[in-house]
């Protein structure tokens, strides 16, 4: 097919914020995706082994393995959150402009307290990560 | 290739949108626990995980967990991929290749979940 040429859009529209958090929705479900796929393969791995799950777990422990793990529990903390909203609407509710800011800002605040509350927490019970 | 037709176009869409708010919706307490269970899991020993997963409740629990999020999540690539991609052949191989992918998912975790939580089983 000719490649016709398109005016700019994303490049020059501010997008509404309920937009933004419409990607993000998008993204962190594909990067989710992904991840429970790899979170398989590790339950796989699990089978051979105490020296293959104490090797992941010292992944795990690392620094860009926290960073991994935590990245991919905030992605589905945000995710579920936003999740909950697109349910709402498919009741048909909450569509009104100042419902939507309102909740753009619940739903961010719920995303980020919820996984911090988390880290706190799990990082408490047993002395500090590993 | 032979087009699907318009009634059975708008009962797929239907479907599909169905199934995506109900797997949503049961995985709402699911994906709860599973987050714990995965903020917990550098601090389990290799013992201490086999006993988590020994535990039926668990076993089964992590199973549909598995079995519902891989479903959604591939119906999500799906609409991504139908969003994406234009061309008409790479669309249909690409949403061929994400369903096997499903069903291979599919079957890993349930067969690793039983020999894990099965260790008699051989």
């Amino acid at each position: 097919m000719p490649q016709r040429p398109i005016s700019p859009h994303l490049q020059v529209y501010r997008l509404p914020f309920t937009a933004v958090l419409s990607i993000f929705h998008r993204i962190t479900g594909a990067l989710l995706s992904f991840g429970l796929i790899l979170l398989v393969a590790l339950l796989l791995s699990a089978l051979l082994g105490e020296h293959t799950y104490e090797w992941i777990r010292g992944l795990l422990a690392s620094i860009p393995g926290q960073v991994l793990l935590w990245g991919y529990i905030f992605a589905l903390v945000f995710h579920t959150c936003h999740g909950v909203r697109h349910l709402i609407w498919d009741s048909l509710r909450g569509l009104e402009r100042g419902t939507l800011f309102r909740h753009n800002l619940i739903e961010l605040v719920a995303a980020f307290l919820a996984t911090a509350l988390l880290f706190v927490f799990t990082q408490g019970l047993v002395g500090g990560s590993a | 290739m032979r087009q699907a037709s318009k009634p059975e176009q708008a009962r797929a869409a239907t479907q599909h949108w169905w199934r995506q708010r109900l797997t949503a919706l049961s995985l709402l307490p699911l994906t709860i626990w599973f987050i714990l269970g995965l903020a917990q899991l550098p601090q389990l020993t290799y013992s201490g995980f086999l006993d988590w997963i020994r535990t039926p409740l668990n076993a089964i629990t992590l199973g549909i967990f598995m079995l519902l999020g891989l479903f959604h999540a591939v119906m999500g690539l799906e609409v991504i991929i139908e969003d994406y991609v234009h061309h008409p052949v790479l669309r249909a191989g690409a949403l061929k290749t994400i369903r096997l992918v499903l069903v291979l998912t599919e079957a890993a975790a349930v067969l690793s979940i039983l020999k894990l939580s099965l260790p008699d089983a051989s």
